[in-house]
């Protein structure tokens, strides 16, 4: 199992940042047109699908994610698509943990760095929200076959 | 709306509550929240869902639009403008424009691709 994780003190400054979309050229949540809010379960879709999109990405979530997933997800109460995906979400910034588990053979740290660069396009592009952290946990490795049926060992 | 609405005229804030049901109705990309409960506005015997209206101190109708956004994914913060410029439009073109105040747009869940029902947060 291999992991990697960063952790910053950003979320402290959640709302604070002085790296406005505006500065980029994007649109801003808050205007004197009025307040624009976002979500949780927005951020969460969109980053949960952002790093789905990304090559060397298996799956998203940990083995107990899952595990849980499939029972809820087979009584409606959540989506594959939000499985492995955290967000903290405030009146113009997001942070998003995700848990992944990354194909075989891929590079772990070209994946992650891919995976947030898309998590950052796909969230800010989307909702306007600044993106302070993206924190990728790899939980697992996938390998081809994984999912194949064991053979009996009887005739 | 029901008959006794074209009897009795709509209130101002019940008359921007529709002008607001009908901006979203036709907007691409978004919808509005349904079945919670929360956030609607009385009209007659029906309910005006996504949709909460206040009266502010001043006497200017406040808009609370509560919005679930659609596939594919279009960006929000335009899209609310968008939407606030429609209403402001639609509220001038009613006689209403000098009565409407903030116009706020809350996006509460993303619907995916074969995603049912609803609804927010």
């Amino acid at each position: 199992m291999a992991d990697t994780k960063t952790q910053d003190d950003t979320r402290d400054s959640l709302n604070s940042s002085s790296t406005s979309l505006a500065a980029r050229g994007q649109e801003p949540l808050e205007s004197e047109k009025g307040q624009t809010n976002i979500a949780d379960s927005v951020v969460t879709k969109v980053a949960g699908l952002a790093a789905g999109e990304v090559a060397g990405v298996h799956e998203l979530g940990g083995s107990a994610a899952r595990a849980m997933g499939a029972v809820t997800q087979k009584v409606g109460l959540t989506d594959a698509r939000s499985q492995g995906v955290s967000v903290e979400v405030g009146e113009k910034e997001a942070a998003v943990d995700l848990t992944l588990i990354v194909d075989y053979g891929e590079s772990i740290p070209q994946v992650a760095e891919d995976v947030r660069q898309q998590v950052i396009k796909r969230v800010e592009g989307i909702t306007g929200l600044s993106v302070v952290e993206v924190n990728i946990s790899v939980d697992d490795l996938y390998f081809a076959g994984d999912d194949a049926p064991e053979e009996s060992r009887v005739a | 709306m029901t008959a006794v609405d074209h009897i009795r005229p709509a209130s101002t804030r019940v008359a921007i509550a529709r002008l607001a049901e009908e901006v979203v109705g036709r907007t691409v990309g978004v919808s509005a929240t349904r079945g919670r409960g929360r956030w609607l506005t009385a009209d007659g015997e029906r309910t005006i869902d996504g949709v909460v209206v206040g009266q502010t101190a001043a006497g200017a109708t406040d808009v609370d639009l509560h919005l679930i956004a659609e596939w594919p994914a279009r960006p929000l913060p335009p899209l609310a403008d968008q939407l606030r410029w429609e209403l402001r439009a639609d509220a001038a073109s009613a006689g209403l424009g000098d009565h409407l105040g903030e116009i706020e747009v809350s996006v509460h869940d993303f619907k995916l691709p074969g995603e049912g029902g609803e609804e927010g947060s």
